[in-house]
C-alpha cells in the first residue's frame, strides 16, 4: 500500500513538469446583483479538460495557451466565451440562463462536472428544497429523484423517514449513509434544510465504492452554505400553518356496533350481549368518537430562520439560526416537536493554503406517541374501543369500558397519563484546511466531531384504565445517552492535463471512532404527581432507587484512491478502490476491499452527431463496483456473556446474578457485499429545455446477515450467519423541461422509477426468514423467501365467501377430501394450495408486496411576473397495506365500518365473511388476503403560491426582496385503501407495510414571508 | 527540497494512522464479558450454574405457559379460562387437546427447557477447565447442574414423549438431531438425578434456599420412576426398566430413597396446611424443592418476561375485576374445576386453603368477564393484595411455586409400598390424611388393589389442588383412565375440554422445531 501510493505519487509529480502556458486571473461576477460567483467553472474551449472553478471570492487562476478561448460556465447561468488574447486578468459577469448547462456535483471526496460523470449521482440544491419549505431535510428529497424512494414514517412530529437508494437490498439496516460536509452522521433531523447547499445522492456502485462498508444502501452527501464575497446577505423567513387530518377513518357508532356484537354472539349461539338495542341507544346517542377526541384540530407548525452571510477576498461566513415548533395532529400536547438550530460555516484563502470550519448546534425537544403499534399507540386503542363508553362519567371520572380489554382503553384517559419527553443537543463541526504543494497537487487534512446529548424523561403517575393499564405507584425516571464521534479524513490529489489527456488521481485515508454512553435512574411513589416535579429526588420510596448504564464503541480505519482519465471530455474513465477495516468483524475477516470502474462516452462530441441540431448533449455511461454493508451492530462474530439471568436465593430472597452465553456466536462473520451494475444515459436537446436521464441498474447483495433461525433445541439464540442474496433491478428516469412563454417561466420535471426486488438465496434449511407479525396472534405476517420480494406478505389466499352448505360440501381436494368440513356458510374459504385437502401453514403463500413497483414524481414550477408556483405530486404505486389496525384478539373491539358489508346471508357478500366471535373457521385469525389492500396512492404533496412585493415598494422599507406565500401540503390524496394513511414505513426491514394504526400524515395550510436584507 | 519535505508531510499524515490500525479496530464489550474471558474462575462456574437456576423460573417465553398452569388446565380440575376463547387461545386449545402445532404456548414450554439444558452443557463442559480450591465444591456445582438438566428433560419428556436427546453443546454440523427413543431420555434423567442423589449435600442453610439439595433429586427421582413405570411404560410402551450405567432401578431402590427423605432429611409435614401457603411461609420444613420468585427485583419489561422474577401463574389465576379487600384481581385463567370442588370429603379443611369459592367468600368481581367461569380459583397461589407488587404487579408477583413437599414423598411411598409392605403404605398414607382432618381422624384402610390405589390418587388430587400434579398422576395410571376422569369434569360448550387418546396427552411437537430441523423430527401422533 504505501509503497504503491509512493510509486503515484512520483509519477504524478513528473507530469507536473511538462505545463507552459501563462495564467489568467480574474473574478467572476453575477451581472443581475454583482455578487461574485463561487464554483463557476473555467475552460479552455478547444480543450475542456483544461479547468478549474472559481474559489469562494468568485476568483480565478488557470494557465492557458495565450490564443485560448475560455468557457465560462455556472449553474443556472449563461456559458460565457472569452477570448484570451494574451490577456492576463479577464472580469466576467455572468447573466442568468434558463437552461442549466454544466452543473458542479459533489462526489466523494471531490467536486466533478455533471458531464464528466460515469456513475449515477441525483443532485438537490437549495432552490429546490426552498421550494416547499420543509422542516426536514429528506421531506425536499422526496420525489425529486428517481431510484430515491422517502416514505414518512407517520405523520408525528419529529418523526423519521424511510429513504431507500434502488429498492431494499437487505434485512438489516438499509439506511443511506449521510455525510453532511464529510461528516458521516447518523441521521439529518438535526439540519435546518435552509442551511443546506445541496444534496446528492450517490445511486450506483461506482460512485458509492469510495465509501466502501458503508456504502451499500446508497450514499447522500449534504453540502451546507457557505458565503460569498461582496455586500452583507441578511434574510429572515417566517412561516405558519395549521395542521389536519386529512381523512377520517370510518368506525362503527353505538347502534351499529351494539348490531354487529349482537350479531357475532348470534353467530355462535350464544346469548347477545346487547338484548335491548333501543334503551342503549336511548341513554348513549350514536356514542363516542374516539378518533375526534383524539385528534388536535389546527394543530399549528411555523418556522422561523434567520441567516447572514458575506465575505471579502479572503474570507467568508455563513451563519444563520432557526426555529420551528410543531404540534402533531394527534394527541394534543403529547405529540410535538420543537428546534432550535445555529450555524456558523468560515472559508479562508491564502494564497495556496485554504481552510475552513463548519460548525452547528441543534436542540431539539420531541414529545411522542407510539404512532404505528397495536398495543401501545392511543389510535390504536380509540379504533377499537368500544363507542359505548363515554370519555368522561357525569362525576368527571374517565370512562372505562365494559368491553373491551386489555390494551384497549379510554384513549383520552390514556394521553392523559402519559408524561415523556426526549431532548437532543447536537453539535456537528469540522475543520479542514487544503495546501496546494505544486501546481494540481492538494493535500487535505480534514477533522470532524459529532457531539450528541439526549435526555429521556418520563413521568409515570398512579392510575388505573381498566383493562391492564395500570400502575399502583408514581415513578420518575431519566435517561441520559451521549455519543461522541471523531473522523480525521487526509487526502492527496493531483490533476493534470497532457494534450487531450486530462487526468485526476486521489488517495487518502480516514479513521472515525463512535462511542456511546447511557447512564439512567429511577425512584417511585413521588412527592408531587405531575410532570414538572417529576424529577428523581422527588422520590420517596428509598427501596425503589434504580440506576442503569452502559458504553459501546466502533472504530472504522479506511484507505481509498480513485483515478478519472478523460481524452478531450469525449471518453471518459474512472476507477477506484476503498479497502475498510471494522471492529464490527472478526480478525477472522476484518479488512475488505471495495473496487469500481466506470466509463462514458459523450456521444454528441463526435463529429457524426454535430448535425444533429435538436440534440445539445448525448452521454452514455456504464459502471461496476462494489460495496459493503458493515451495520450489523458490535461483537456479533464472538458470544457475548451476558449477565441478565438472575434467580434468587435465601431466605433473605437474595436476587443473584448468573450469566451464560447470550448467543451462539460466529468467528467467521463478515460484512454485506453488494455489486452493482448501472448503464445510463444522460442527454439535453431543442437547445438545452429538455433533459433526458434514464439508467438501468442490477444490483446483488450477497453475504446478507441473517439470523437464520435455528431449531429451539440448540438451546441458545441463533448466531448471525453470511446466508442470503438480493437482487434490486430497475429502471430510472427523469425528464425536464424548461421553457420561457413570454413572461411565463415552465419548469417541469419528471422522475420516474421502477424496481424489481427479488431474494434470490437464502442460506437455511427452509430458505426462508420469518418475519413480524401481529402480537395478537398473527405470526409472520412478512416473510423473506428465496424467490420472493423482500418482506413480502405470506398468508392464506381466500376464494370468497361460503354462501351455503352445498358449497362447502362440494369444496374437495383432487382425492375428494372436503378442505374445510367445519365451516359454516359466511365463512372465507380458503385455497387449499398443496391440494391436501387441508388448510395448514402449508398453505400460506404470497398475498402481497408491501414494495411498490413504480415510484413517481412530478415538478411543476411556474413564474409569471412577481408570481411564483410550485406544485409538486408524488406516486407510489404497486405496493400493498396490511391492515392489522384492529384487535380481532379482544371480540369486544370496535370495528372498521366497512364490517357493515360482512355476509349477513346467501348472496350477500363473497368477500367480507360472516360476523363471530369464537372465529371457528379462523375467519379473522388468519394471515390471509383478506387484510390485504391496495396501497398505490398519487398525492399533492405540494401546492404553493409565492407573490414578491414589487422592489419600489419594499425596498421603501429597506427591505431588497419580499416575497409571501402561501402553501397546502397533502392537498389531494388519491387511495383506494381506507385506512388513516396509505404512507406506512418500515419498521425494519422485515416488518414493512402493516397498518397498526398508522398516525396519519396531516393536510397543511401555510403562510410564509421571505425577507431579504 | 522543500516539495519532498511536504511530501513526507503527507505521506505521514496519510498513511500515520497505518501502523496502529490492528489496534485501533480491536476492541472489547465495554459493558460485557466474552465467551473467551469467562469460565475462568470459581464465581464465573457460579455465576454459569445460576443461569441455569435462571430458566427454572421462565413462564411466559412465548405467551404464558407456567408450568403448574398447563399442568392445570389439561387435568380435570381446571379449565383454560381468560377473558374468553381469544385471550390466550392456544391455552384454549391445549385445554381442549386440540392444540395447533403452531401454538406458542407448545413452542415456549419447549424452547425454555431446552434453553435450560443448553446452560446445563455448557456449563458441565466448561467446569473441567476452572480451577477450585475445594473439589467438594466443585462436585456440589456439578450435581446441580446435573439436577437441574434432568429436572428440564423430565419436564420435556413429559410434554411432549419424543425429544432430541443433547448432551453438549452443538456445532452447526450437528444441528440436525433427531428424536431419540423415549427409554434413553429417561434413563438420562434417571443417571443426572442419581448423580445428584449422591453427590449433593442434604442440608440446605437458609441463606442457600432455592438450591438444590440431595433430598430433592431423590424425591425427584421416585417421581421419575413412578411417571416412567405407569406412563413411560403404560403408555409410551418402553419396555425396559429405568437404567443407569446398564443397572437397572429397582423400586426397592426407590423404596429406599423414599424411606431415607421421609427418616433422614429433616424435612417434616407442616402441622397446619394452611401454614404451607403465603409468602410467610416460603421453603418451610415440607418443601423439598422450590421454585424461587420475588417481587424484590420489582422489574417490569413486558418485552422480556422472562427477565422479572416473578410467578406469571400468580396474575393469571386471579377472578377477573375483583374488588375486595382482601383478594386483588387477575386474568381469569385457570378457573378450577366443579369436578374438583367434588372431590373434596366435607369437612376437608383443604377445601377452604386450596380454593377460593367465590360465592362463599362474597367476592366482588365480574364473573361475566370470565371464559369458562366455574365460582371456583385456585388458592394456594391467588393474589392477594397484601402481597401485591408496587409496580408492575402483573409481572412480579412473588410466590414461589413448591415443586415438590413431603407430603407427595408420602404418598409416593404408600404407593409404591401399596404391594409389598401394606402397614408402611398405611402409615405414609395416614400421616397426610390426619395433617389434615386432625391426629384423631380415622384414615380409610388401603388395600393391595385398585381401590388403595384410588384412595391414594383421590388424597393426591385433594392434597396437590392446584400443583400441577394431577394430569400427571392421570397419565400414569393410563389413557382410558385419564380420558374417563378428564371427560367427566367436562360439559357443555364452554366446559367442552376432551381428552383426545390419540395425542396419549402429549403436546405437538412445535411446527417451527420441524420445519427448522428439515423435517427430521416427527410430529406426535394425534396432531396434524
Amino acid at each position: 500500500m504505501k509503497k504503491t501510493l509512493l510509486t503515484l505519487v512520483l509519477i504524478t509529480w513528473g507530469w507536473v513538469l511538462s505545463a507552459q502556458e501563462i495564467t489568467v486571473t480574474g473574478t467572476v461576477i453575477s451581472a443581475s446583483d454583482g455578487i461574485p460567483l463561487p464554483g463557476v467553472s473555467v475552460t479552455v474551449k478547444a480543450n475542456p479538460s483544461i479547468g478549474t472553478a472559481t474559489g469562494i471570492d468568485g476568483r480565478y487562476s488557470i494557465k492557458v495557451d495565450a490564443n485560448a478561448t475560455l468557457l465560462f460556465s455556472f449553474v443556472g447561468m449563461e456559458t460565457k466565451e472569452m477570448p484570451v488574447n494574451g490577456q492576463t486578468i479577464i472580469n466576467v459577469s455572468m447573466v442568468e440562463a434558463t437552461q442549466v448547462l454544466d452543473e458542479l456535483v459533489v462526489v466523494g471526496y471531490g467536486i466533478q462536472k455533471k458531464s464528466l460523470l460515469t456513475s449515477s449521482v441525483a443532485k438537490v440544491g437549495s432552490d429546490e428544497i426552498a421550494k416547499t419549505n420543509p422542516l426536514r431535510v429528506e421531506q425536499a428529497l422526496q420525489g425529486k429523484t428517481a431510484g430515491v424512494q422517502i416514505i414518512s414514517n407517520s405523520g408525528q412530529p419529529g418523526d423519521g423517514l424511510t429513504v431507500r437508494i434502488r429498492g431494499i437490498g437487505t434485512n438489516g439496516t438499509s439506511d443511506p449513509i449521510y455525510l453532511v460536509d464529510g461528516m458521516p452522521v447518523g441521521g439529518i433531523d438535526y439540519l435546518n434544510p435552509n442551511d443546506i447547499e445541496s444534496v446528492q445522492v450517490l445511486k450506483d456502485a461506482s460512485a458509492t465504492a469510495i465509501y466502501g462498508a458503508r456504502g451499500a444502501n446508497g450514499v447522500v452527501l449534504i453540502t451546507t452554505k457557505s458565503g460569498s464575497k461582496g455586500k452583507m446577505a441578511v434574510t429572515y423567513d417566517y412561516s405558519f400553518g395549521l395542521q389536519n387530518a386529512w381523512r377520517k377513518v370510518s368506525l362503527l357508532d353505538a347502534s351499529e356496533y351494539a348490531l354487529i356484537m349482537n350479531e357475532s354472539y348470534a353467530n355462535d349461539n350464544a346469548a347477545i350481549p346487547f338484548a335491548d338495542v333501543a334503551s342503549l341507544i336511548d341513554t348513549v346517542g350514536s356514542g363516542t368518537d374516539w378518533l375526534d377526541e383524539l385528534f388536535y384540530k389546527n394543530a399549528p407548525v411555523q418556522n422561523h430562520q434567520f441567516s447572514v452571510s458575506g465575505g471579502n477576498d479572503n474570507s467568508s461566513f455563513y451563519s444563520s439560526f432557526s426555529y420551528t415548533t410543531q404540534d402533531g395532529i394527534v394527541a394534543k400536547g403529547k405529540s410535538n416537536y420543537e428546534r432550535y438550530t445555529y450555524r456558523i460555516n468560515s472559508n479562508h484563502q491564502y494564497g495556496k493554503f485554504g481552510f475552513g470550519n463548519n460548525l452547528s448546534y441543534s436542540n431539539k425537544k420531541n414529545r411522542g406517541i407510539d404512532p404505528n403499534a397495536e398495543f401501545g399507540g392511543p389510535l390504536a386503542k380509540a379504533v377499537n374501543m368500544d363507542p359505548l363508553t363515554p370519555v368522561k362519567y357525569a362525576d368527571g371520572t374517565w370512562g372505562v369500558s365494559s368491553y373491551a380489554a386489555q390494551e384497549v382503553v379510554n384513549p383520552v384517559a390514556f394521553l392523559s397519563v402519559l408524561h415523556s419527553d426526549y431532548t437532543e443537543n447536537k453539535l456537528v463541526g469540522n475543520v479542514w484546511g487544503e495546501l496546494e504543494l505544486v501546481k494540481g497537487l492538494k493535500v487535505k487534512s480534514n477533522f470532524s466531531i459529532d457531539y450528541a446529548n439526549g435526555n429521556s424523561r418520563t413521568f409515570t403517575p398512579v392510575y388505573d384504565l381498566g383493562g391492564n393499564i395500570k400502575t399502583l405507584v408514581s415513578e420518575a425516571s431519566v435517561t441520559e445517552n451521549r455519543w461522541f464521534t471523531w473522523q480525521n479524513e487526509n487526502t492527496l490529489s493531483y490533476s493534470n492535463q497532457i494534450d487531450l489527456h486530462s487526468f485526476t488521481a486521489m488517495v487518502g485515508m480516514t479513521a472515525n471512532k463512535y462511542h456511546h454512553e447511557f447512564v439512567g435512574g429511577r425512584k417511585t411513589d413521588l412527592l408531587f404527581d405531575d410532570f414538572e416535579h417529576a424529577w428523581i429526588n422527588n422520590g420517596t420510596d428509598e427501596e425503589s432507587y434504580r440506576a442503569w448504564g452502559g458504553a459501546d464503541e466502533h472504530a472504522l480505519l479506511s484507505y481509498f484512491a480513485r483515478v478519472n482519465y478523460n481524452f478531450n471530455e469525449k471518453y471518459l474513465l474512472e476507477a477506484v478502490l476503498r479497502a475498510d477495516g471494522s471492529s464490527n468483524f472478526g480478525s477472522n475477516n476484518r479488512f475488505g476491499y471495495f473496487p469500481a470502474f466506470s466509463a462514458g462516452w459523450i456521444l454528441s462530441k463526435e463529429d457524426f452527431l454535430q448535425g444533429f441540431t435538436p440534440l445539445s448533449f448525448l452521454k452514455v455511461r456504464a459502471g461496476w463496483g462494489r460495496n459493503g454493508n458493515e451495520a450489523i451492530g458490535a461483537f456479533k462474530y464472538t458470544s457475548i456473556i451476558g449477565s441478565g439471568s438472575k434467580y434468587t436465593f435465601g431466605s433473605d430472597e437474595v436476587i443473584t446474578v448468573g450469566s451464560n452465553p447470550s448467543g451462539i456466536p460466529n468467528p467467521d462473520l463478515k460484512w454485506e457485499t453488494s455489486e452493482q451494475y448501472n448503464i445510463g444515459i444522460d442527454s439535453r436537446f431543442f437547445n438545452e429545455r429538455l433533459n433526458f436521464t434514464l439508467d438501468l441498474y442490477n444490483k446483488k447483495t450477497k453475504d446478507l446477515l441473517v439470523v437464520a433461525p435455528i431449531p429451539g433445541y440448540i438451546g441458545n439464540a441463533a448466531p448471525t450467519v453470511n446466508g442470503g442474496t438480493v437482487t434490486n433491478k430497475g429502471v430510472e428516469l427523469e425528464l425536464g423541461y424548461k421553457t420561457s412563454i413570454n413572461k411565463l417561466d415552465v419548469d417541469v420535471s419528471l422522475s420516474g422509477a421502477y424496481n424489481k426486488n427479488e431474494v434470490t438465496d437464502i442460506n437455511n434449511a427452509e430458505g426462508k426468514i420469518y418475519g413480524a407479525g401481529l402480537a395478537v396472534g398473527m405470526s409472520n405476517i412478512c416473510m423473506m423467501q428465496e424467490g420472493f420480494p423482500i418482506a413480502y406478505f405470506w398468508g392464506y389466499k381466500t376464494a370468497g365467501v361460503f354462501q351455503n352448505e352445498a358449497q362447502i360440501l362440494s369444496y374437495i381436494s383432487s382425492d375428494s377430501t372436503v378442505i374445510q368440513p367445519n365451516a359454516k356458510p359466511g365463512d372465507l374459504i380458503w385455497v387449499d394450495k398443496n391440494d391436501d385437502g387441508k388448510i395448514d401453514d402449508n398453505d400460506r403463500m404470497l398475498i402481497g408486496n408491501p414494495y411498490p413497483d413504480f415510484t413517481a414524481g412530478l415538478n411543476v414550477n411556474l413564474a409569471y411576473r412577481n408570481f411564483d408556483f410550485n406544485m409538486f405530486w408524488y406516486g407510489a404505486f404497486g405496493q400493498d397495506i396490511f391492515d392489522g389496525t384492529r384487535r380481532y384478539d379482544l371480540p369486544m373491539s370496535n370495528w372498521n365500518a366497512s364490517v357493515l358489508d360482512r355476509w349477513t346471508g346467501e348472496g350477500t357478500s363473497n368477500s367480507n365473511p360472516r360476523v363471530t366471535i369464537a372465529d371457528p373457521n379462523k375467519n379473522y385469525v388468519n394471515v390471509s388476503d383478506f387484510y390485504v389492500h391496495n396501497g398505490s396512492y398519487l398525492r399533492l404533496k405540494n401546492l404553493t403560491l409565492g407573490y414578491t412585493i414589487p422592489t419600489t415598494i419594499s425596498q421603501k422599507v429597506k427591505i431588497q426582496r419580499m416575497r409571501v406565500f402561501m402553501s397546502v401540503s397533502n392537498l389531494l390524496t388519491f387511495t383506494s385503501y381506507k385506512g388513516f394513511d396509505p404512507e406506512i414505513g418500515a419498521k425494519s426491514a422485515l416488518d414493512v407495510g402493516i397498518d397498526r394504526n398508522i398516525y396519519p400524515q396531516s393536510r397543511t395550510f401555510m403562510f410564509g414571508v421571505n425577507l431579504n436584507f | 527540497m522543500t516539495k519532498i519535505k511536504y511530501f513526507a508531510v503527507t505521506l505521514v499524515l496519510l498513511l500515520g494512522m497505518g501502523s496502529c490500525s490492528q489496534d485501533f479496530l480491536e476492541m472489547e464489550p465495554l459493558t460485557d464479558r466474552v465467551e473467551g474471558n469467562f469460565y475462568k474462575t470459581e464465581k464465573d462456574a457460579f455465576e454459569a450454574l445460576v443461569s441455569i437456576y435462571d430458566v427454572l423460573q421462565w413462564q411466559s417465553s412465548y405467551g404464558y405457559h407456567p408450568w403448574d398452569l398447563v399442568s392445570n388446565v389439561l387435568s380435570d380440575d381446571a379449565f383454560s379460562g381468560g377473558s374468553g376463547p381469544g385471550d390466550r387461545p392456544g391455552l384454549n386449545r391445549m385445554g381442549k387437546f386440540s392444540s395447533y402445532t403452531t401454538d406458542e404456548e407448545a413452542l415456549g414450554l419447549w424452547k425454555d427447557r431446552y434453553s435450560g439444558i443448553y446452560r446445563a452443557n455448557i456449563f458441565l463442559e466448561k467446569i473441567d477447565g476452572i480451577q477450585f480450591k475445594d473439589e467438594a465444591l466443585k462436585d456440589r456445582y456439578i450435581a446441580e447442574a446435573r439436577f437441574l438438566r434432568g429436572y428440564f428433560y423430565f419436564e420435556l419428556v413429559q410434554f411432549y414423549g419424543h425429544v432430541p436427546l443433547i448432551l453438549k453443546t452443538l456445532t452447526t454440523s450437528e444441528y440436525k438431531q433427531s428424536q431419540a427413543n423415549p427409554a434413553d431420555v429417561y434413563n438420562q434423567i434417571a443417571s443426572d438425578l442419581l448423580f445428584a442423589w449422591e453427590k449433593l449435600p442434604g442440608n440446605i442453610s437458609a441463606a442457600e434456599y432455592g438450591r438444590v439439595s440431595k433430598w430433592a433429586a431423590g424425591a425427584m427421582l421416585a417421581r421419575v420412576y413412578l411417571f416412567h413405570k405407569g406412563y413411560g411404560k403404560g403408555v409410551l410402551g418402553i419396555t425396559s426398566d429405568l437404567t443407569v450405567d446398564n443397572v437397572p432401578i429397582t423400586e426397592s431402590n426407590i423404596e429406599q430413597i423414599v424411606d431415607d427423605i421421609i427418616n433422614l432429611s429433616g424435612h417434616a409435614l407442616v402441622p397446619n396446611f394452611a401454614d404451607l401457603w403465603g409468602v410467610n411461609h416460603e421453603n418451610n420444613k415440607e418443601s423439598i424443592f422450590e421454585i424461587q420468585h420475588t417481587d424484590k427485583s420489582n422489574w417490569g419489561d413486558w418485552g422480556w418476561r422472562n427477565g422479572t422474577e416473578g410467578n406469571w401463574t400468580v396474575v393469571m389465576s386471579g377472578f377477573r375485576d375483583v374488588s375486595d379487600p382482601i383478594y386483588d384481581l387477575g386474568w381469569g385463567f385457570q378457573p378450577a374445576s366443579q369436578s374438583l370442588a367434588n372431590e373434596f370429603e366435607p369437612g376437608d379443611p383443604r377445601f377452604s386453603v386450596s380454593i377460593l369459592d367465590a360465592a362463599a367468600e362474597n367476592l366482588v368481581y365480574k364473573p361475566q368477564n370470565c371464559y369458562q367461569h366455574t365460582g371456583y380459583a385456585f388458592k394456594k397461589y391467588y393474589p392477594k393484595k397484601a402481597d401485591k407488587p408496587l409496580s408492575n404487579p402483573d409481572l412480579n408477583w412473588g410466590y414461589n411455586r413448591v415443586v415438590i413437599r413431603l407430603a407427595d414423598v408420602l404418598l409416593m411411598g404408600a404407593e409404591l409400598y401399596l404391594d409389598n409392605d401394606l402397614l408402611k403404605a398405611q402409615g405414609y398414607y395416614e400421616q397426610v390424611r390426619k395433617r389434615a382432618f386432625g391426629q384423631s381422624h380415622v384414615a380409610p384402610t388401603l388395600t393391595n388393589d385398585q381401590n388403595g390405589l384410588d384412595l391414594i390418587y383421590h388424597e393426591r388430587r385433594v392434597e396437590f389442588a392446584g400443583e400441577g400434579i394431577r394430569y400427571w398422576d392421570l397419565l400414569r395410571r393410563g389413557l382410558n383412565y385419564a380420558q374417563q376422569k378428564i371427560d367427566a369434569a367436562s360439559s357443555a360448550s364452554p366446559y367442552d375440554e376432551t381428552f383426545k387418546p390419540a395425542t396419549k396427552g402429549l403436546l405437538p411437537i412445535p411446527q417451527s422445531e420441524i420445519s427448522i430441523s428439515g423435517n427430521i423430527l416427527v410430529q406426535n401422533e394425534g396432531y396434524i
